[in-house]
């Protein structure tokens, strides 16, 4: 008896929960509401019985939610100690920078609305935007430009977000102060701001770090030392002046905003912004039930395999862009000498690739920058290995370079990340066509950069979304002893070019020295650079009015939008 | 009875050490530094300048002096702060374990609850129509992988039929309610509870058909009692056993065993979590979830030892 009793009053609880569910979603499906109107409406929730909810449902009748979804997820809402692409992103909408870069180089004002360099090329100046006010509706003034630069100076926060400072005079290598109010920032008025550089450089060089500088409240972060920076309780529910207020967060799963009704840059044509990490496994599913409004570009690792299904839905909008980024190869320049690294890359075959990895939707490599890149240089057609997919030849080479073909060689690949799973197969069957056995290697990224520097591994494959902009993307990989040179390169030649564009005082002078490089790299091949997978952008068709093309940028223009 | 908890726990004590400084080496023997990941995109990065802050984070100290310091702060009820997030591991631990144990132990109670009826009738009527049914659904529940069952399931009640959201906790931007939560649980629920069902179910039948073989339920029918007497009193508590084992099994599963099931349905829990603190090498909140884990399962498995002498006095006798 006790047992019919216990086991009826379980039954009838779980029937419970099980109904109360169903009956919720019969009435208010996300799918079934959203998809005709093709995104996150009102009316999602309208007919909820949650007492929380009914009041949400009033208020949310005339609210229009826009959600954007990465395939990451962000770690902090510190602009300083956020990572990766979905921590840019997520930051950038509470915060906006001194100037935001578009993929084509495009500078946009944004904080400051005008700037001018001097003719010396040694000091900056910044007119910030008079209608910029905080979230809490206190002016954003030069005060919080100085205030901020004095800041993320000090040696006590430890921060990847010091570009623009490791230019400013007063500041080491690192961008970390010399000494007490040593950095060279000065308040001209409330509105005007200077910056003075270690040296001359140019306007357009120091404008590109420029992008990565989010302007901090002096108001409330005043009182906070340097040292409790980075765990302050202000990252909990962070003020900033960009076009969102922060409102919640799903901790690693979503972060909702509301607008900004004061913003500087123009009116936002709706009213709250969510941006959802979701597995890339998923992100077609929610696109097509609606859940989701946007997948914005080429940080998003949005499976190629599911772009003719996105591209069939009548729901969606797919727009393929050519992508500067791309997919390249470590190779170690110790171990293979210039010969050899020429013979491998004539053994690669690079249309084959993109055929079969992106199904056609990309392009070819010439080298260390894309054929959209402002900085690339047609002559490098004539010198570059990459056009010369010649494996008979490359054998030959191989074997007048006395080349030991019983070794076994290993490439090392990301572990989970398709793309370079498969372009490491790929890379494997081209090697074997020459008679040079490659094995591979699963890792995560970490460890796989580890295997490079450590010489465990001969091959390693990266993936880089370039800005497309920026002549210095490549760096840090031919610095002689830093971090980054996973080839091991150990010819200054790249190093040295790449100080003289930091240092050109024209873009004149940036484009020729941009040049000498790609053409010095299409003989050295310290680095196999393959193919440019094409950007996919694919928002639902309520969406309209963006300029897609800067997505991958983190650079929205919501102003613009238009939101059925 | 006490003291024997009292040695079960000292026993856990160890093993919860043991288990700790094995995770602690391991983490700090994986390639790759927290220091890289801190400052990556940092330009000309170089190799000193990441040994100036493993010097400054105290990572450029003996692995066992590391975790000894670790170890006196956990003590102290403190594990740390994320080198990802900036933020106390013990709040971050506290903001995942509860979607996950809420997905975990929705799946585990309703996969008792529809395995230990299925492997009964099962068992009653070995090769029975019945039997064959329950036999196929809990095979296919058993071997279907989590990733695969949830795309079908995705696909059928998000897509096509547009009844379930595909991801997420909660609809979008539209706060949070009981009912609303109740109707994103349904897939990742499912997914978890199907695999958990076909074990249950096997494990049910078997046990059951052994039981109801034994002489203590021949001699309870001679004795004239009712069938359902013979079955839910007499065999059903002594076939329980084997399931019992079997739930102590999955406890560790109930925190971190999630791990696909939230990847696919972006739900917000433990096994996410672990996942990109691994790929960060976020060691406080590895070590943090290890801690976590660890415990749950040990003082778990004591609370299954304690059942099994509730369910079988002999154990307790002995």
């Amino acid at each position: 008896m006790k047992y019919k009793k216990g086991l009826a009053l379980v039954t009838a609880a779980i029937l419970g929960l099980t109904l109360c569910a169903c009956g919720g979603s019969a009435q208010d499906s996300p799918a079934a509401d959203s998809q005709p109107q093709g995104g996150s409406t009102n009316e999602q929730v309208s007919n909820d019985s949650g007492d929380t909810e009914t009041a949400d449902s009033k208020e949310s009748t005339e609210e229009k939610i826009v959600t954007i979804a990465y395939d990451q997820t962000w770690n902090s809402l510190n602009p300083y100690s956020s990572t990766g692409v979905m921590g840019d992103t997520v930051c950038n909408q509470i915060y906006d920078n001194l100037i935001a870069q578009g993929m084509s180089g495009s500078v946009y004002p944004r904080l400051a609305e005008k700037w001018e360099v001097s003719d010396d090329n040694l000091s900056i100046t910044f007119h910030l935007n008079g209608n910029a006010k905080w979230h809490d509706g206190e002016p954003v003034t030069a005060d919080d430009v100085v205030f901020t630069c004095k800041l993320i100076t000090k040696g006590d926060i430890v921060t990847s977000r010091r570009q623009l400072m490791q230019n400013v005079a007063g500041t080491d290598d690192s961008g970390v102060e010399l000494s007490t109010d040593s950095v060279e920032v000065e308040k001209i008025d409330d509105l005007t701001v200077k910056m003075n550089m270690k040296k001359p450089m140019s306007g357009s060089m120091f404008l590109k770090q420029a992008s990565f500088f989010f302007v901090l409240p002096e108001h409330l972060l005043k009182d906070v030392t340097p040292a409790e920076f980075m765990e302050s309780d202000f990252w909990n529910n962070p003020v900033g002046n960009g076009p969102f207020k922060y409102e919640s967060t799903v901790p690693g799963e979503r972060v909702v905003y509301t607008v900004n009704k004061d913003y500087y840059m123009g009116e936002i044509g709706f009213d709250k912004l969510v941006i959802r990490s979701i597995a890339s496994a998923n992100l077609l599913s929610s696109l097509m039930s609606g859940e989701v409004d946007l997948i914005p570009g080429s940080r998003v690792s949005f499976p190629i395999t599911d772009v003719p299904m996105a591209e069939a839905q009548d729901n969606l909008v797919v727009e393929s862009l050519q992508s500067p980024g791309h997919v390249w190869l470590i190779v170690d320049n110790e171990k293979f000498d210039v010969k050899t690294r020429q013979a491998f890359d004539m053994a690669i075959n690079r249309e084959e690739m993109v055929k079969e990895l992106v199904g056609g939707k990309g392009t070819v490599r010439e080298g260390m920058y894309a054929s959209n890149n402002l900085y690339y240089d047609p002559a490098i057609s004539q010198v570059s290995f990459s056009n010369k997919y010649d494996p008979e030849n490359a054998k030959k080479i191989l074997e007048e370079n006395n080349f030991d073909f019983s070794q076994e060689l290993l490439i090392v690949t990301v572990a989970g990340d398709s793309l370079r799973e498969q372009t490491a197969t790929l890379f494997q069957r081209d090697m074997a066509n020459i008679g040079v056995t490659v094995n591979v290697q699963s890792a995560d990224l970490s460890t796989m950069m580890q295997m490079m520097r450590d010489k465990q591994a001969d091959f390693g494959i990266m993936k880089t979304s370039s800005d497309g902009a920026n002549p210095l993307e490549n760096q840090d990989f031919f610095t002689i002893g830093g971090m980054y040179n996973l080839s091991h390169v150990t010819d200054p030649t790249g190093q040295d070019l790449f100080s003289k564009i930091m240092t050109a005082l024209t873009d004149e002078e940036i484009k020729e020295y941009a040049s000498q490089l790609q053409l010095w790299h299409a003989e050295a091949e310290c680095y196999y650079f393959l193919y440019s997978p094409d950007i996919t952008v694919i928002y639902n068709n309520r969406l309209s009015n963006m300029k897609t093309e800067d997505m991958s940028m983190s650079v929205f223009d919501y102003w613009n939008w238009k939101v059925d | 009875m006490g003291k024997y908890i009292i040695k079960r726990l000292l026993i856990a004590a160890v093993t919860f050490l043991g288990i700790t400084v094995l995770v602690y080496i391991l983490a700090s023997l994986a390639p790759g530094s927290p220091v890289e990941m801190i400052l990556a995109g940092t330009s000309n990065l170089t190799q000193e300048d990441v040994a100036r802050m493993e010097a400054q984070m105290g990572l450029d100290q003996p692995v066992y002096v590391q975790y000894i310091i670790w170890l006196k702060n956990v003590l102290h009820g403190n594990l740390g702060v994320s080198y990802r997030t900036m933020r106390p591991v013990t709040e971050m631990l506290g903001e995942r374990i509860g979607p996950t144990l809420m997905l975990t132990v929705t799946a585990l109670i309703l996969a008792i609850l529809i395995a230990v009826p299925l492997g009964i009738v099962a068992a009653y009527r070995p090769y029975s129509p019945w039997d064959y049914a329950s036999s196929v659904f809990s095979f296919i529940g058993a071997a279907m992988p989590n990733f695969f069952a949830a795309m079908i399931l995705v696909y059928l009640f998000s897509i096509k039929l547009g009844i379930l959201p595909a991801s997420g906790m909660y609809d979008t931007g539209t706060g949070e309610s009981f009912s609303m939560l109740l109707k994103h649980m349904i897939l990742p629920v499912i997914t978890l509870m199907l695999q958990y069902v076909g074990i249950y179910t096997r494990h049910m039948r078997s046990s059951m058909l052994e039981v109801l073989g034994d002489d203590f339920v021949r001699t309870a029918r001679a004795k004239g009692l009712r069938e359902r007497a013979v079955v839910f009193i007499h065999a059903f508590r002594n076939a329980l056993i084997p399931l019992v084992t079997q739930v102590g099994l999955s406890l560790s599963a109930l925190i971190g065993g999630a791990i696909i099931t939230e990847q696919v349905f972006s739900w917000p829990g433990m096994g996410t979590l672990m996942v990109q603190s691994i790929n960060y090498r976020d060691y406080p909140t590895i070590m943090g979830i290890t801690v976590l884990i660890a415990s749950f399962v040990l003082i778990g498995n004591i609370v299954i030892d304690l059942l099994y002498g509730v369910l079988d006095p002999r154990v307790s006798r002995k």
